[in-house]
């Protein structure tokens, strides 16, 4: 094998082209004699059909990992900052072994093949303080949108007087205006989908006196020019200095396009929107143009004028036959319910805020019914970067107005194949579904159905969430299901939910599950998901070492009980009880290797159920043991009936009764 | 199986303790002060023992009785607890029986025993009918062998159904007389395709194309036939009359091919050209021996006419030259041989 390597080679021998070269071969040597038999013109088909038509054949897979992640128990990620770690760790892998490839390509020479494939040979960008101050590596740079690369070099070829023509002046002004003088943001980056999806730029501001501001002053105004600078300055805020530019421009006669007059119109109040589109006198407005007059409607403060607007928007928009695009929608539904009044409800809940918000919502839903019956069997396009968000804002519509059906027709639309506009991955469409997971699982009256829809959502598409969990269990209150149940605590577990508040929700769920209602296989899991959480909540507690404190979580007496009654649950009476002696030994709960925490107390019932379930069994020792427990916290009075019960239940000798009644004599009346 | 470690618990006695004290008759806390027994010997020195071995349990047979269940095994917590407990249950577990066997698994992949639901085991163990092969989970031979878990008949069928709208009818005709195939489709092309693990896709050897061409087909003259002969040299096979051209001399596939169909439209050009020197070819230049134009031929012709009683006829010096012609153009045998004495014999009218 090549360079001693192992290689794995399927040889296959393939005769091919005896009908398609048949043709060649007729016409060749035989032109003369008619062919003796009829190949059919092949089907005409575009060079990835069949790649589609296979792929086609596949369907989801709902106990899968998303794609990106490696299939094994392992690395299948639960939560959504799971994923996020995970997903980031590759790319950056990536991309840390590609910067290593370019600043050492020879150690990383993988190309073997001829012709060379340019992937094997990435080469670091140019450093515009080292390379030639030419006008073609300007315009190079311009193309690879480098934008401070460009502003530096640009910068360079003005200190040392080289010239620029106007053409590449006007190139870099597009550019450095686009960008605001800095580099592209992460939404842009079209290689590092992580970055692109996960990444935050800050909120830029303009940057005055910059690049772009030399430029403008440099190159000659025209209408293009002008043009792009007020857009660029209502992209970035600048409002009032755009305004100024504007109103300079068109009193000189001039006028500007489209994209100026959106940037201004977004920027506006809604009444100078409106003053602004009436300057549109020979220039038609675009779809664009709606939008960002939705966008200054939206800041409309009262609900019925905001509403008013809306219609009024969109009345136009249909006099005009411009068709609205998700985009459209996405501004309408994204305001029409009042942040204020949800806020107002959040904090104090009166009458007349509800009363509002639920008015608010139920308009919402009707416009958001409407939509749906637009978009339905049409195919859906993408229109501008933030269209995909719609779904998600969408879905949050239907959450907040609990209308199941609208978020089942919103879910089929997405899914359907007309539908060419996806959410991002892990983070809107993570969101999407996990609304509308949430809001299944609390209107859905089906256990079972909630159990199927549980598991082809979790973690595939939604990540284990604490509030995710907690409706689970909410429902599980109501009606036991001992499968859902198991994988939740399951995904909890894997979650890291073990160690906060959701654990005591985990045993409180498997204290209330009926042991008796399990089959034989039901019961070992129940057995070993009891097993395993008991034993890794020790584990947390046995951090003591000074080094893995941080890891440490002590048990709470509480904890300890409701362990202690899971375990003689399973019939583990021994370790429930060497447990329970850890309540009683004050070394555990003091010093520096305790590991059970010094207040609280075990839970009554609890404690109650574990002595009832001692005398059952006939062991005074294990009876003994609770009312000692018991004792911590309750007065001779309530322990005396107990002690009593111990003597008629179990055979006691004379003197062991003697000892249980002096203990409880010596207890506080 | 998950286990619960022992909890440590200072020697104080509890409420049960003391019931346990007072049916026993013994205190734990008494028992546990055991004073050494010292022994002197008659000098008054201590008595010292001789060190044959530690007295402490070496490593090796802590670990003995631990794995025999006799010693506690004491565990502790270790650092990695987070990572432990974000390993998921196999999917395998989850997954319904009657689910898409083609969604889970749509192409070709090593074996993952966390997504096959199938208890398959693998490798050899001394005592097979003792102890079964080992289990699924972690065996590497399981992962070394190709598997065809996304060739099932099932997915074999849908990709079938999903590429036939792509697919015309074979040729109804080929179909009912396959020797059309050989008179009609006179060339073939072989290559070969190769898959493998590595960085790249690519392998050079999947460039060379070997071309094969039914030289009849190609309705050449006699000299044509001869000069392409020439120009083909081993690459001809006279028994089969198969032409066979083999090109690797480009990057790709398609280039090569490109060149097999150049080099076979050159060589048929090239053989039906006819140039000025070619007539000056002489008996020597032949392929192969004439017998229009031997010696043996014109010694037959002058004794039928100086004899002219005799019974030789054109006929049978035709008959003997195909005879001859073989036997001077191929290699000798001793069948041959003996053919040849036979013919000339009864040519010459000599008995044996």
């Amino acid at each position: 094998m090549e360079n001693g390597r192992k290689r794995r080679i399927l040889q296959s021998k393939v005769m091919i082209g005896r009908l398609g070269l048949s043709r060649a071969a007729v016409r060749g040597f035989a032109s003369a004699e008619p062919a003796k038999f009829t190949v059919q013109p092949a089907i005409e088909r575009a060079p990835t059909d069949l790649l589609k038509a296979l792929s086609e054949t596949v369907g989801t897979d709902p106990t899968a990992p998303h794609f990106a992640f490696i299939d094994d128990p392992a690395t299948i990620p639960s939560t959504a900052s799971a994923k996020r770690t995970y997903f980031m760790a590759k790319e950056l892998g990536k991309r840390a072994a590609r910067e290593l490839a370019a600043e050492w390509p020879t150690l990383f020479a993988f190309d073997r093949d001829q012709p060379r494939l340019p992937v094997f040979r990435p080469e670091n960008l140019p450093d515009p303080l080292q390379i030639e101050p030419t006008e073609k590596n300007l315009l190079r740079m311009i193309e690879s949108r480098e934008v401070e690369d460009c502003c530096l070099l640009y910068e360079r070829m003005r200190s040392e007087n080289i010239d620029v023509s106007q053409k590449t002046q006007l190139e870099l002004f597009k550019l450095v205006a686009y960008y605001n003088s800095s580099n592209i943001p992460f939404a842009e980056w079209v290689e590092w989908v992580g970055m692109r999806n996960f990444g935050q730029n800050d909120k830029a501001e303009w940057k005055a006196a910059g690049v772009a501001d030399l430029l403008f002053e440099t190159i000659p105004r025209n209408d293009e020019t002008v043009s792009i600078m007020i857009a660029a300055l209502s992209k970035f805020g600048e409002n009032s200095k755009a305004k100024a530019l504007f109103k300079e421009h068109t009193e000189a006669g001039g006028k500007v396009h489209i994209e100026a007059y959106n940037g201004l119109i977004a920027n506006s109040d809604f009444k100078s929107a409106l003053d602004i589109l009436k300057d549109l006198k020979t220039i038609k407005p675009n779809v664009s143009t709606f939008s960002a007059l939705l966008e200054s409607a939206s800041r409309i403060g009262k609900f019925e004028d905001r509403i008013n607007a809306f219609t009024r928007i969109i009345g136009e928009m249909q006099a005009l036959k411009i068709e609205p695009t998700l985009t459209t929608y996405y501004y309408i539904l994204k305001n029409i319910i009042d942040s204020k009044t949800q806020k107002l409800l959040n904090e104090a809940k009166n009458d007349e805020s509800e009363k509002k918000y639920h008015n608010q919502i139920v308009v919402s839903i009707s416009w958001l019914s409407e939509i749906l019956d637009k978009i339905e069997n049409k195919q859906l396009e993408v229109s501008s970067n933030n269209c995909n968000v719609f779904f998600a804002e969408a879905m949050g519509v239907a959450y907040r107005g609990a209308n199941l059906e609208i978020s089942q027709r919103l879910l089929k639309i997405y899914e359907s194949s007309n539908n060419n506009v996806k959410m991002p991955a892990f983070t809107t469409e993570s969101l999407f579904y996990n609304r509308y997971l949430q809001l299944f699982i609390e209107q859905s009256t089906s256990i079972e159905q909630i159990y199927q829809k549980y598991k082809d959502f979790v973690p595939r598409l939604v990540g284990v969430s604490n509030s995710l969990s907690g409706s689970v269990y909410r429902k599980l209150s109501k009606e036991a299901h001992w499968p859902l149940l198991r994988r939740v605590i399951q995904d909890g577990i894997s979650a890291g939910q073990m160690t906060t508040a959701m654990g005591e929700e985990m045993r409180k769920q498997l204290i209330e599950v009926q042991y008796h209602t399990l089959s034989v296989n039901e019961r070992d899991e129940f057995n070993q998901l009891v097993q395993k959480l008991v034993s890794t909540w020790i584990e947390f507690s046995k951090f003591t070492e000074e080094y893995a404190k941080r890891l440490q979580r002590k048990l709470s007496p509480s904890q300890i009980s409701e362990c202690a009654l899971l375990l003689t649950r399973i019939g583990e009476y021994q370790k429930a009880f060497e447990l329970l002696e850890l309540l009683l030994d004050e070394e555990a709960s003091h010093g520096e290797e305790s590991t059970v925490l010094a207040h609280g107390y075990a839970r009554p019932h609890v404690m109650s159920a574990l002595f009832e379930d001692s005398l059952r069994r006939k062991d005074s020792y294990a009876a003994a043991l609770c009312l000692q427990i018991m004792s911590l916290h309750s007065n001779r009075n309530k322990l005396e009936p107990l002690a009593n019960r111990i003597f008629e239940k179990c055979s006691l000798t004379e003197s062991q009764q003697k000892i249980i009644q002096s203990f409880i004599r010596l207890r506080p009346q | 199986m998950h286990r619960i470690s022992s909890i440590s618990l200072r020697q104080k006695s509890t409420l049960a303790d003391k019931l346990r004290a007072a049916v026993t008759g013994s205190d734990k806390s008494k028992q546990a002060v055991l004073g050494s027994l010292t022994v002197k010997d008659d000098g008054g020195e201590d008595f010292r023992e001789l060190y044959t071995m530690p007295k402490r349990k070496l490593r090796g047979q802590l670990q003995l009785e631990q794995a025999t269940g006799r010693a506690e095994v004491k565990q502790r917590s270790r650092m990695d607890i987070n990572d432990r407990l974000a390993v998921r249950q196999p999917r395998s577990e989850e997954m319904n029986p009657d689910q898409e066997w083609s969604n889970v698994w749509p192409a070709a992949r090593s074996f993952a025993s966390s997504v096959v639901p199938l208890p398959v085991r693998m490798g050899t163990r001394p005592n097979v009918d003792k102890r079964a092969p080992f289990k699924k989970e972690g065996n590497l031979e399981l992962v070394k062998i190709p598997n065809f878990l996304h060739l099932t008949p099932a997915a074999i069928e849908k990709h079938c159904n999903a590429i036939k709208k792509f697919c015309t009818p074979f040729p109804p005709e080929l179909l009912a007389d396959s020797s059309l195939q050989q008179s009609e489709l006179p060339i073939t092309v072989q290559y070969n395709t190769y898959i493998h693990q590595g960085t790249n896709i690519r392998d050079i050897r999947s460039r060379v194309i070997t071309m094969t061409i039914d030289v009849n087909s190609l309705k050449l003259s006699e000299s044509s036939y001869n000069k392409l002969v020439r120009l083909a040299k081993d690459r001809y096979d006279e028994k089969s009359g198969l032409l066979t051209i083999i090109t690797d001399r480009c990057h790709t596939r398609k280039q090569n091919l490109e060149y097999a169909y150049y080099l076979l439209t050159v060589l048929f050009h090239e053989s039906n050209k006819l140039e000025s020197w070619e007539n000056l070819e002489e008996r020597a230049d032949n392929l192969k021996v004439n017998f229009e134009t031997s010696q043996v031929r014109q010694k037959l012709v002058d004794l039928i006419e100086t004899s002219p009683n005799s019974q030789i006829t054109q006929e049978k010096i035709d008959e003997f030259g195909k005879m001859w012609k073989t036997y001077r153009n191929s290699e000798e045998t001793v069948e041959s041989t003996r053919e040849y004495s036979r013919q000339i014999k009864s040519l010459l009218g000599i008995r044996a």
